[in-house]
Formats: C-alpha cells, structure tokens, sequence
C-alpha cells in the first residue's frame, strides 16, 4: 500500500487551516494541524511529518521563528511557507532561512498539491 | 512613544492595515471553505450544476484580496514619514484603488511601462499627489477615454506620466486648478515633485535626502 503523505499545517486561523486539511485529506493526503508555534513544534516531536505547510503571519512565535526551530531539529525537513498576497519578502527571507519555496494567499489548491508533491520528492 | 499613538496619519494607517489583513484572512477561510464545496461537489458528480457560481466566488476573492492588498500597503505608507517607496508597486495599487472613482467617471486607467524603481521620499504625501491628478485628469477628459500610465527613472528620481487616449489636450481645467492651489503646490514642494501638462501630464519627483 502506498504510504500517504504526511502534512503538518500551522496557521493561527482555525477556520481556514481545518477547511485546507479537508481539502487536501479528500486528494488523498493525512493531515495535522498546528494553530502555532508551540503547538507545531509538539507535533514534530510525537508524529512524523512529510512536509510543514506553515503560515509566516502568527501571533507570538512567526512563522520564521518556527522555521528556524524546525531547520535547527530537522535540516531536511521541507517546509512550504505561505505569505499574504504582497508580502515577499518574508518570503525570501524564508527561502535565506532554508525554507522549500513559499507561496502567496488566496491559495490555489493545486498549486499547494504540486509544491507538496515536489518538496517530498526533493527530501 | 510609539508614532501612531500621537501622528493623525500614523493611527489612521495602523488601524487601516490591521483591518485589511483581518479582512484578507476572511476571504481566505471564504475562499477555502467555496474550494472544500466545489471539491465535495466535483467528487459526487455534481459540480456542473454550480460551475459558474463557483468561478465567481473566486474572481470576486481575487478581487477583494487585490483591494485589500493594496489599501493594506497604502497603511503601511503611513508607518514613517520618510521612507522607500517601490513606485511601482504604488502606481499598480493606485490603479486598483482608483478603480471605483474612475468608474464613477466612465473612465478606467491601466499600466503600461513601469520600470521596477524605489525612491525615498514622503511616502503618503507621494501617493496623494499622484492620485489626486490621475482624479483631476479624469474629470478632465472626455468620458470613456481611457488613461494610460508610464513610469521610468530619471536622474536621482521618477518620473510617473498619464497619458490619455487620444489627442493630447491644451485645457485641463480642473488639473490646472489641483496645480495652482496653494495647499497642493506646498506638498509637491516637500516631495520635491514639478508637473508638465504642456503635452502629456508628468509629475516628476526627485528623491529626498534626508
């Protein structure tokens, strides 16, 4: 049986990290999900993950903070950042941080589906 | 003492950009739970029913994520007095925030070239100036005309040129107006901004040394 891919999203908004899960759960991927910092860096240590899907806007700890303590854990770990329409430049300082690629909401979900795919191609 | 709490400008933006990325993020958890619908619909056959209505929520997201994108940067201007302007990110968000008042007007705008540049200057004083012409020239011209917009670097600063459709006009009575008013003139002064209207309508500013 072919293994599924293991996503960990970390967004502070409920609503719409929960609702990407489902999305994503219906194209065959598994699914956890992180509203922060804290809360994903938990789920790293009990669960294996594939690929963090993480937001850079949260409150407290951003989401450059929690790359940062995920590349210091796990270097090979891909992690796909998602920035606000307009805000490149956490972007590039994510990809600087060692982050997969990042991309910009509104999502496209298969534009998301295809980054998956690639980061757990590359790792 | 932090800015916003004391400079009119600096308060209004702060709240203006907490708002707008609230906003954005309701269109996103709008935008996924339309996607988690459509996907539902698509995997039980029966998607083609509402095909259309799909395809408008999305466009109307986009929309509202471009209005809010740029209002959200417009409040970020007002965060420093002085600051790096990317000029052409500015004008791109002019034109989308234009957008309403033109139509008012039966008039559109639309870029064309706009070479990547960032000049220091009075960021929300630069956006005003720039605005405020695009509006006067459009109450200027005749209705449907649309008005084209071209930006590129000169020595030590900008050039941003609106030109409209057409045959270049002698009379812009409102433009003239905006130019000759005290209050404009000493806020063009402080961006270092001189206008042209004898062809097409350039503002060219120079950036600031602070």
């Amino acid at each position: 049986m072919e293994k599924k891919c293991r996503v960990l999203l970390v967004d502070d908004e409920e609503e719409f990290v929960r609702t990407l899960a489902e999305r994503l759960e219906l194209r065959g991927l598994m699914t956890r999900v992180a509203l922060d910092g804290i809360e994903a860096m938990d789920l790293l240590d009990q669960s294996d993950v594939d690929v963090v899907v993480l937001d850079v806007r949260m409150p407290g700890m951003s989401g450059l903070d929690v790359l940062r303590q995920i590349k210091s854990i796990r270097p090979d770990l891909p992690v796909i950042l998602l920035t606000g329409h307009g805000d490149t430049k956490d972007g590039i300082e994510g990809m600087r941080l060692g982050a997969f690629d990042y991309l910009m909401k509104p999502l496209d979900i298969d534009t998301l589906m295809e980054k998956i795919f690639e980061a757990t191609q590359t790792s | 003492m932090e800015d916003w709490k004391v400079r009119e400008s600096a308060f209004i933006g702060k709240l203006t950009a907490g708002a707008t990325h609230e906003l954005r993020n309701v269109l996103a958890i709008i935008g996924e739970s339309a996607g988690l619908v459509e996907d539902i619909l698509q995997f039980k056959g029966a998607y083609e029913k509402f095909s259309s209505k799909f395809v408008l929520i999305k466009e109307q997201i986009s929309r509202g994520q471009a209005i809010l994108s740029a209002l959200n940067r417009y409040a970020h201007s007002t965060d420093f007095p002085i600051q790096s302007l990317d000029v052409r990110q500015s004008l791109q968000d002019m034109a989308v925030l234009s957008q309403r008042f033109l139509r008012q007007k039966n008039k559109e705008c639309f870029l064309t070239q706009v070479d990547p540049i960032i000049i220091k200057t009075y960021t929300v004083k630069w956006n005003m100036v720039h605005f405020a012409v695009l509006m006067s020239l459009a109450d200027d011209i005749d209705a449907t005309e649309p008005i084209e917009i071209r930006c590129f670097g000169e020595d030590s600063g900008v050039a941003v040129i609106f030109c409209p459709n057409g045959s270049p006009r002698s009379e812009y009575p409102t433009l003239r107006a905006l130019l000759e008013d005290a209050s404009f003139r000493k806020t063009m002064a402080l961006i270092e901004a001189e206008a042209d209207i004898e062809k097409d309508v350039a503002i060219r500013t120079r950036e600031i040394k602070e």
